[in-house]
């Protein structure tokens, strides 16, 4: 018998493919091929800036001594960077876990589960540019326009004002997360501990928070890290309002932005800048850090009851009282605030002249779909095989890899927007400012399609891989016939996300490029040259446009099809 | 005083009516087994008495004669053991058993006494110091019924709380669960889907069916006087005959089966002649005999002959071409040629569904 | 095409003998230097209790998992590293794994397609066929969601034999069903592969199970092979205390050798009862285990007197439960003396006869008493 030199029915490319597929050392060159690309495209220009920093520390301090204005800047920015940051997390968290609570455990009937839901999503559809444009017209004083009806007009410190604006931005992303950790513990748990005669509140507080610690761990990182990198949002609410006052990202924007004015390139800027970029990257980083401690460390007393207090917290009226103050929230400090633009919209018509530059219009909204796309187009190429590969093959290298993918998370974009174009700057390779943006773009949203893909292949049970297996298909069939139908979904999600992440992103791209108008650009450009109606109308056309892009992805892939073998 | 009575309970999910109109009472000291397939409503009723449900309107729950709809779970005074393993994962066994005295406002030393109490009850009080995932599943559930124990309510759910383990386990978990009900004095309500735990371990079983309470019994009445067609194919096996009444007797009848093939079973039903009936018979009711025994026997051969521990389970083809299941002493040889008679006194005679023999006693 | 008919060929006409088969995960051992041979066309039953390596074993047949050590060698042809694609073995898992997006025609010709065996025509053939041997033939186009648990296991099964090999690999196919319709489907799953004519390995951790479908059982534990026979053979002659602990039910009593004797070993009990047992090979003074099956136990109410038991190991105890089976109800009697009350299973016809705390007379033939070491 001849089994070993069996040859291959190769009639097909598909039979080729499969067969190829099923080799080791092919599937190990592919694994090797999009790790090393991962590493150098995502990481280095994080790695690159700090080793830059090292060797530039003398002229940094030098440049510290004779302009001692600069390191007062960015002290200032750094404070309210990390002071905002902080308070909002905090609140967040405070309405974010009850809202959270009535979500997942409050017996809300599908309809109103659906409207909720989708009403704490609806400010991520609106470029931060425009929230931050939304949120000064609402709570602070604009001068030179006549304000929208409603308007509070009473917020006119920096402080304030970048707290309110930031709600909008993270609390969606908190509730989200919150959200979905809480539906993974078992309900029954908490069941379990009302039979054994605990009330509701206490059963919560000793059964399911202990074992929620870790997710609430992962919302704070996730508003602590939208919060620390918010830049077009900032500019806006900031020029808005004409308060001035410095933030790590829009110190990172604006020193930039000098450093490559054609007229008198201050290159001299370039080491404190890098300087201003690797404290945010450290910030960042050591915030995570000490709230995951934090987290881990908090020991929620599971032993003590206070018995008369928690069943007064456990009544109907405290939980009515509960999940009132929650949806007030929502409400007037995240959904109003969010759409406050939309009353602006008839007054600007009558008061303001329409005087759009319409090429720069257009052609802004086209560069941010060509960079979207592009980048996105990347992510999915690249992170699909990673996403893959960590979690199916448990080794070492990709528990070490399953850590880096998040780090273009917790990075505010301006920093590592400014690292990409730094290194790339380097490597002389290519000065084409789009490709710069396309890098920046992509390293920051890259973790979205990764850790969608990891989501999907965990809900996927290994089970139905081995049986096709034994079934006789081979791993490109697997992959094509098993895997991706199942993990389609997740991954539409992921592009969805890291999509409108990228459409709306102003500080990566204002950190990497010079002159790379992208529509949230154009609107911060906009509203610095105070036409506010003018940036409306560009906020509600980038609106339409993403939404559209959403729409044709959610009918043409979204829709669960019968797939015929 | 009845510990437990249920009025008009029902529970409607959309269009689907899980519960419809279930009536129920459960004195005190009773173990009461709730058995039915999948979907029958046995734990939507659980859920509505437990109120982690609430049940549609005009529906009454009554534990120790008060009114429970509407009170909040913990307020309803019941301790419970769920399907799977709910033992608190973040906290050791003795954590987890201690968890029900604390929330009574105890003090340690009581704590401790009554928490190694009911932990000695299931033979755990050496591992109390391990966490959960520690412990093999059997144990772990032992556990979890020690913590309902702990709880000292006169009234344990408990919702197919073996249905997860090993076979073994399982039949070494019902005795001792049943024991420990005794020893304490405790009402139980035991759900399950497995008639022979459920026949095992109650005083009195109520079978569901399609959201209804389908019969009501000691599980030996339940067994051998069953009153349908679904009780007597759902609680055991049973060989069924469909065929029509030709002659009625005294106490007896002459059923006509396939091929014109007639015998003479017992009858003191208001059955009629001409009417299309279905004979109920249980393997071990089915007597194998080398002669023939004019009028009550039919002729069939041998199939298949397997060991069934204490017996052997024949299957014999009739010549009526039904296959019968009989239980014997002995092996046979296939193709044997026998004569089959069926038990006078375990006989029974049902007149035939409206929607067809397979349709009622389907389990699906 | 020609490899796959070669290992049919190979399939149907020889034994599957493995040899030294060694599986470890890290360093825990799952599998134990296994030896065995699994006859053509055999329904075995592999049984034991969770964690004795059932499932390892099943999915190292497969391919699935490589073994530590050892081989899997069919006639002259060893399949230890022939990938599972290329095994023809047919493996349902636990839960079956329907891929849920496709309807139930798409898994049953999964195999069919991906192997591109089958004509358009040949297939519409097959699926009609193999639905109609499972009883499904109305439900083609349903989806897995939209079936109910056996008929998920059906079309599980379908599946499998679409994929036209000759061996089934059938993990706890029954595990996830309601008990009556375990009982139902576990004789048709049989009937099935006896007409098909293949190799049939079925995992369980149910005895009962076991005993009604297999030709032959293999009783695993801690991934080491406790026994291998007929089902009348392990039941009747258990080689260990654990394989007569597990299957069948009984109570344990333990005691030390008192004498033994070539044609009986007598035990001394805690409770100082003789209990006289089958002869054995045991030394004088040991400590052992003797099972007592239910159903070799014979009760005798005390009123009855005109019917009283005479010979070997009759004792006088207490009815303490009734515990009712079905067809069978266990009686709990305490004896004075011993911890566990012995079980005695009965016809529950005539459970009548033994009233709670009425006075018993119980009796054991010696022959169905055997001794074993204590493990």
């Amino acid at each position: 018998m001849t089994f070993k030199q069996r040859k291959i029915n190769a009639s097909l490319f598909l039979d080729y493919f499969s067969a190829f597929s099923s080799s080791r050392l092919l599937s190990k060159i592919f694994y090797f091929f999009v790790l090393a690309f991962f590493l150098f495209l995502i990481l280095t220009p994080t790695v690159y800036v700090i080793f830059y920093l090292f060797g530039q520390s003398e002229v940094v301090i030098a440049y510290f001594q004779t302009q001692p204005e600069a390191f007062n800047m960015i002290q200032e920015a750094l404070f309210y960077s990390v002071s905002v940051a902080v308070i909002v997390s905090i609140v967040d968290l405070i309405f974010g876990i009850p809202l959270a609570w009535l979500l997942v455990r409050g017996m809300l009937s599908g309809r109103i589960k659906t409207i909720l839901n989708i009403l704490i999503e609806l400010p991520l559809a609106v470029p931060t540019a425009g929230l931050g444009l939304s949120v000064a017209l609402f709570w602070g004083v604009v001068p030179g326009i006549s304000s929208p009806p409603f308007s509070l007009r009473i917020i006119t410190s920096a402080l304030p004002i970048l707290v309110l604006f930031h709600f909008t931005t993270t609390f969606p992303y908190v509730v989200r997360s919150l959200a979905a950790i809480l539906e993974e513990i078992d309900v029954y748990l908490e069941i379990a501990g009302r039979t054994c005669g605990a009330s509701s509140f206490t059963a919560a507080r000793t059964i399911t928070f202990p074992l929620f610690r870790s997710g609430v761990a992962t919302s704070l990182i996730l508003s602590l890290a939208k919060s620390l990198s918010d830049t077009g949002g900032v500019m806006s609410v900031l020029s808005a309002t004409q308060i001035s006052v410095w933030t790590g990202t829009v110190l990172i924007g604006t020193w930039k932005h000098e450093i490559d004015i054609p007229a008198r390139v201050n290159l001299d800027l370039i080491p404190p800048l890098a300087f201003l970029c690797v404290a945010m990257i450290f910030i960042a980083l050591i915030l995570m850090s000490t709230s995951r401690l934090i987290a881990k460390r908090v020991k929620i007393p599971i032993k003590k009851v206070w018995y008369e207090t928690e069943r007064k917290l456990s009544e109907k009226r405290s939980i009515t009282t509960r999940n009132t103050l929650a949806i007030v929230f929502l409400g007037l400090f995240v959904l109003i605030p969010s759409f406050f633009l939309i009353l602006y919209i008839p007054i600007g018509f009558t008061s303001s002249s329409l005087q759009v530059d319409w090429f720069r219009f257009f052609g802004s909204i086209a560069n941010s779909l060509i960079v979207s796309i592009v980048a996105t187009t990347i992510n999915v190429l690249l992170g699909v095989p990673l996403g893959i590969f960590i979690s199916r093959k448990k080794n070492r290298i990709s528990n070490f890899f399953n850590v880096l993918v998040d780090i273009p998370y917790v990075v505010p974009s301006s920093a590592l927007g400014f690292s990409v174009g730094l290194f790339w700057n380097a490597q002389q390779l290519i000065s084409n400012q789009l490709f710069f943006v396309i890098m920046a773009h992509s390293a920051m949203t890259f973790p979205f399609i990764v850790r969608n893909v990891i989501g999907g292949l965990e809900d996927l049970d290994l089970y139905y891989e081995e049986t096709a297996r034994t079934l006789g298909a081979r791993n490109f069939q697997i992959f094509y016939l098993i895997t991706l139908p199942i993990i389609k979904f997740s991954i539409i999600a992921g592009i969805i996300m890291s999509f409108t992440r990228s459409v709306g992103e102003t500080g990566a791209t204002l950190a990497v490029a010079t002159g790379f108008e992208t529509a949230p650009v154009f609107i911060v450009n906009l509203i610095n040259e105070h036409q506010f109606f003018n940036a409306s109308l560009a906020i509600i056309a980038l609106i339409v446009c993403t939404s559209l892009v959403i729409l044709v992805l959610r009918t043409t892939f979204g829709q669960k099809k019968v797939r015929r073998v | 005083m009845p510990n437990i009575q249920i009025k008009n309970l029902s529970k409607t999910f959309g269009y689907i009516k899980a519960l419809r109109n279930v009536k129920l009472e459960i004195s005190d000291g009773e173990y009461v087994g709730i058995l039915g397939p999948s979907g029958c409503g046995k734990t939507t009723l659980i859920n509505c008495i437990t109120g982690i449900i609430e049940p549609d309107e005009g529906s009454e729950i009554r534990i120790d004669n008060k009114n429970v709809i509407g009170l909040p779970i913990e307020d309803r005074g019941f301790a419970m053991v769920f399907q799977s393993v709910t033992l608190f994962p973040h906290m050791t066994i003795q954590e987890n058993v201690e968890y029900p005295t604390r929330m009574m406002d105890k003090t340690e030393q009581e704590v401790q006494i009554q928490s190694d109490t009911a932990l000695k009850l299931v033979n755990l009080l050496a591992e109390k110091k391990l966490y959960p995932r520690e412990l093999s599943s059997g144990a772990q559930q032992a556990a979890a019924v020690a913590r309902a124990i702990a709880k000292e309510s006169k009234l344990l759910i408990l919702d197919e709380p073996i249905s997860a383990l090993d076979a073994k386990v399982r039949t070494e978990l019902r005795y001792q669960i049943r024991g420990l009900v005794k020893k304490l004095g405790l009402t139980a309500i035991h759900i399950t889907h497995d008639q022979q735990e459920c026949l095992s371990i109650s005083d009195r079983v109520v079978l569901m069916k399609n959201g209804n309470i389908h019969e009501i019994n000691t599980p030996n009445n339940l067994y051998q006087f069953p009153k349908s067609l679904f009780t007597l194919n759902f609680v055991g096996e049973t060989n069924f005959f469909e065929g029509y009444i030709l002659q009625k007797k005294e106490k007896s009848m002459v059923v006509r089966l396939r091929h014109n093939i007639r015998i003479l079973v017992p009858d003191e039903s208001s059955l009629k002649v001409g009417e299309s009936v279905v004979l109920a018979i249980r393997p071990e009711n089915v007597r194998i005999a080398s002669r023939e025994t004019k009028g009550t026997s039919i002729q069939g051969k041998v199939i298949e002959s397997r060991f069934a521990g204490s017996f052997y389970r024949i299957a014999i083809r009739l010549s009526t071409d039904d296959t019968v299941l009989a239980d014997y002493e002995g092996p046979l040889h296939l193709d044997k040629v026998v004569y089959v008679s069926f038990d006078p006194n375990r006989t029974q005679a049902f007149s035939i569904p409206k929607d067809g023999l397979m349709e009622e006693i389907s389990l699906e | 095409m020609k490899f796959r008919q070669e290992l049919w060929k190979l399939y149907t006409e020889n034994s599957i003998k493995i040899r030294n088969l060694t599986v470890k995960f890290q360093e825990k051992t799952v599998l134990d230097n296994l030896h065995l041979t699994i006859h053509p066309k055999e329904y075995l039953v592999i049984l034991g209790p969770t964690g004795a390596g059932k499932t390892t074993l099943l999915r190292t047949i497969a391919g699935l998992l490589k073994p530590t050590q050892g081989n899997i060698v069919i006639g002259n042809f060893d399949i230890t590293n022939l990938p599972p694609e290329d095994r023809e073995v047919a493996y349902l898992p636990q839960n079956y794994s329907l891929f849920p997006y496709m309807n139930v025609r798409d898994n049953v010709l999964f195999s069919p397609r991906v192997k591109k065996t089958k004509t358009d025509n040949e297939m519409t053939e097959l699926v009609t066929e193999v639905l109609d041997m499972v009883g499904l033939k109305e439900r083609y186009d349903a989806f897995p969601n939209e079936l109910s648990g056996g008929m998920m296991q059906r079309v599980g099964l379908a599946r499998a034999i679409a994929a036209d090999t000759k061996i089934f690999l059938l993990d706890e196919p029954l595990r996830a069903l309601d008990a009556r319709l375990n009982i139902q489907l576990r004789t048709e799953i049989r009937h099935l592969v006896k007409d098909l004519g293949i190799t049939c390995l079925h995992v369980t951790h149910d005895q009962d199970e076991a005993l009604s479908i297999a030709d032959r059982i293999l009783v695993l534990k801690e991934g080491k092979i406790v026994q291998m026979g007929k089902p009348a053979t392990i039941y009747n002659r258990p080689q260990n205390y654990f394989a007569a602990y597990f299957i069948g039910e009984s109570t344990s009593l333990e005691g030390v050798i008192q004498e033994i004797t070539d044609e009986c070993t007598i035990v001394l009990l805690p409770s100082n009862h003789q209990l006289i047992c089958r002869p054995s090979e045991l030394e004088k003074g040991v400590k052992v285990k003797i099972l007592a099956k239910t159903e070799t136990i014979d009760l005798n109410p005390i009123e009855d007197s005109n019917h009283e038991f005479q010979g070997d190991n009759i004792f006088t105890g207490e009815v303490i439960d009734r515990v009712f089976l079905g067809k069978f109800s266990n009686i709990l009697v305490k004896i004075e003396g011993m911890n566990n009350p012995l079980i005695a299973r009965i016809s529950s016809y005539d459970v009548d006869k033994f009233k709670l705390n009425s006075l018993v007379q119980v009796k054991i033939e010696p022959h169905d008493l055997t001794p074993f070491l204590e493990e």
